[in-house]
């Protein structure tokens, strides 16, 4: 039935003209007849019926509203973006912009395959406009528009990434990449590829933005995703995994338990280089680090990782002045640069630099004391932590810290109630 | 670009951030004449170099690049906010402060570049009172931008002790903001919280 539906649609449309598309789309008002009747026929109108013109010449898109009639919009302006090189690609921009911020969720919620082309229609108009800042920010409102209050993951996600980094926005694409996605649907035109994509590019993000703790999460989330063969991605995302575990955590921190055995015997196949790194990082030796990053240029450069590489060694270089900070009450610049592992001319100096933008972070408490006899006997006392947090700030943050920590308890409560009521999941249970 | 102006008179950077965020996105989908793209650059430039987010002004450098294809295309002035910017980013105060003392800013830019080097000064002001128990006075001069004479007087001045001898400086501590005490319904939330714990 319904196949001989859609082949009485498909031949109808054939001859449908641009005219009788736009009567389709304004006739059929009501949610109910937008999803039986309207849509069969959208998905089966030709390239000729979206390019067309009215007969009376006028431009479709101005016959229709892009918030009542959102579904027909969807479909005449994607189609436009992409395939029409004649209109002005600037008129196109305006109104899809403008789509977005005022569609109606529910009616572009019933053909999703569409909506991820609103990722390929922007990024055409921004090639055709020769500016990659372009899709960044409307992408970024289409998702928040299409989610409203649930964090789904949509078909846009991995594209919002993709353009922010393209276009070195860094800061855009946030809102959506710090909320957590709580609901992946693949009825919703989402798939694995874009759900991996998504978890890698939003942790080069965080990568850009130096919050080294909440890429790791990303970048745990592709690598652990289930999965029966390894994919291209989760490999690069164990490679920056490693060399960020240790830039934050000083080690390599295991994989989470659920990863797939397919996956963490194929990094530890695939990615010797980088383990036998974190190996030599644990030795905690600053001479043996620096030839070991050296020995593999070739491979960390191949990969883009030289530059997250060469931060594991200044994150050891701090490290170790954060432990001496816990042996020693004073040492000299030059002592310190010495038990650190600092050579070289420039080794006062570098210390004093790392100490400094220490101290500016409050990683260490620390001041230095020039003697004022010479350039190389400047001494550097280490103090407790000022702080006795016994302050209201300091308990307005622990208070904080608690509300998030019973918002996770109650969001887990929920899925742990719908998982438990899945059908899928009883039958599988039952069979175990 | 009246805006622009208010902002930066009200010193209401985080604002001005905002602003030109999305006059960026908006100026490259649909130009205007009247507001050319390097204005925006430079004053959101200034502007992230201000509030000290040197990681978004090396983003939008980067975007600049971008925009201009070629290095040479690069208007002088956007190279020379970037120029401070990259020297603040090696933490470099003589080359930041060299490179904003020198270079001729346009009217538009004076008052951000003005503003600047204000908080530059006062960054590594803050920086040595809370690192240094005693610093020579050419490094002072250094981080601060003042010639080695003034600087003494200047530091002295604030509280600051010189010892004319060694030619060192011993920083006054810097006078802690007067931290408010628990109240008592915070208290008595957090007993909430803990009877509650401990009951579950």
């Amino acid at each position: 039935m319904a196949d001989s539906t859609a082949t009485t649609a498909q031949s109808r449309a054939q001859e449908t003209s641009t005219d009788e598309a736009v009567a389709h789309v304004v006739s059929n008002a009501n949610l109910k007849d937008i999803s039986n009747r309207l849509l069969p026929l959208l998905r089966a109108f030709t390239l000729t019926t979206y390019l067309g013109k009215c007969s009376n010449g006028a431009d479709p898109l101005d016959q229709l509203d892009p918030q009542e009639q959102s579904l027909g919009y969807l479909f005449f302006i994607t189609t436009r973006c992409i395939s029409d090189l004649q209109s002005n690609a600037r008129d196109l921009l305006r109104r899809l912009i403008f789509f977005i911020s005022t569609f109606s969720p529910e009616q572009v919620y019933l053909a999703p395959e569409r909506f991820t082309l609103i990722a390929d229609a922007l990024s055409h108009l921004a090639h055709r406009l020769e500016s990659p800042i372009i899709p960044v920010r409307p992408l970024r409102t289409a998702i928040q528009r299409f989610c409203g209050d649930r964090p789904v993951f949509t078909s846009l996600h991995a594209s919002l990434a993709k353009y922010a980094l393209l276009a070195k926005l860094y800061k855009d694409p946030l809102p959506v990449l710090d909320w957590d996605i709580e609901h992946v649907d693949a009825t919703l035109d989402t798939n694995i590829e874009g759900f991996l994509s998504y978890y890698y590019y939003g942790a080069m993000i965080y990568i850009g933005n130096k919050k080294y703790g909440r890429a790791l999460e990303f970048l745990s989330l592709a690598i652990s995703a289930p999965s029966q063969a390894v994919s291209v991605i989760q490999l690069e995302c164990f490679k920056k995994y490693v060399l960020l575990s240790l830039i934050h955590y000083g080690k390599l921190l295991p994989l989470p338990k659920y990863t797939a055995t397919v996956i963490s015997k194929f990094v530890r196949r695939h990615c010797r280089q980088y383990i036998s790194f974190a190996d030599v990082y644990e030795t905690q030796c600053i001479e043996k680090l620096t030839t070991a990053l050296e020995k593999r240029r070739e491979a960390f450069e191949k990969d883009n990782n030289w530059g997250l590489a060469g931060q594991c060694l200044r994150a050891l270089q701090q490290q170790k002045i954060q432990g001496l900070t816990r042996t020693y009450i004073t040492l000299s610049v030059s002592d310190i640069a010495k038990k650190v592992g600092f050579t070289g001319e420039n080794a006062n100096t570098e210390v004093e630099k790392n100490i400094l933008e220490m101290v500016e972070q409050g990683s260490i408490f620390a001041s230095i004391e020039h003697t004022g006899r010479g350039d190389h006997d400047e001494m550097v006392s280490f103090h407790d932590n000022p702080n006795s947090y016994d302050t209201s700030e300091s308990l307005a943050i622990l208070d904080e810290k608690i509300s998030q920590a019973v918002m996770v308890g109650e969001r887990l409560n929920r899925q742990d109630k719908s998982t438990a009521l899945d059908r899928d999941f009883m039958s599988r249970v039952s069979h175990l | 670009m009246d805006t622009i102006r208010q902002n930066i008179e009200n010193r209401d950077f985080q604002k001005l951030i905002d602003l030109c965020e999305s006059l960026e996105f908006e100026n490259s989908a649909f130009p205007t004449p009247d507001l050319p793209q390097s204005t925006i650059y430079a004053t959101l430039l200034g502007a992230y170099l201000v509030v000290n987010d040197l990681n978004s002004a090396r983003f939008l450098r980067k975007r600049i690049l971008q925009h201009y294809k070629v290095e040479a295309d690069v208007p002088e002035e956007l190279n020379a906010i970037w120029g401070v910017g990259a020297a603040l980013w090696i933490r470099s105060f003589a080359k930041a402060y060299s490179v904003l003392d020198t270079y001729a800013w346009s009217t538009d830019l004076r008052p951000i570049m003005a503003l600047l080097r204000d908080t530059v000064q006062e960054q590594a002001y803050q920086l040595i009172s809370k690192s240094f128990s005693y610093i020579k006075v050419t490094s002072a001069a250094e981080m601060l931008g003042m010639p080695q004479d003034v600087v003494s007087e200047a530091l002295t001045k604030k509280g600051w002790l010189l010892d004319n001898e060694s030619q060192l400086l011993k920083p006054a501590p810097i006078p802690m903001a007067p931290q408010e005490k628990i109240s008592l319904d915070q208290l008595s939330r957090l007993e909430d919280i803990v009877v509650y714990l401990e009951s579950s």
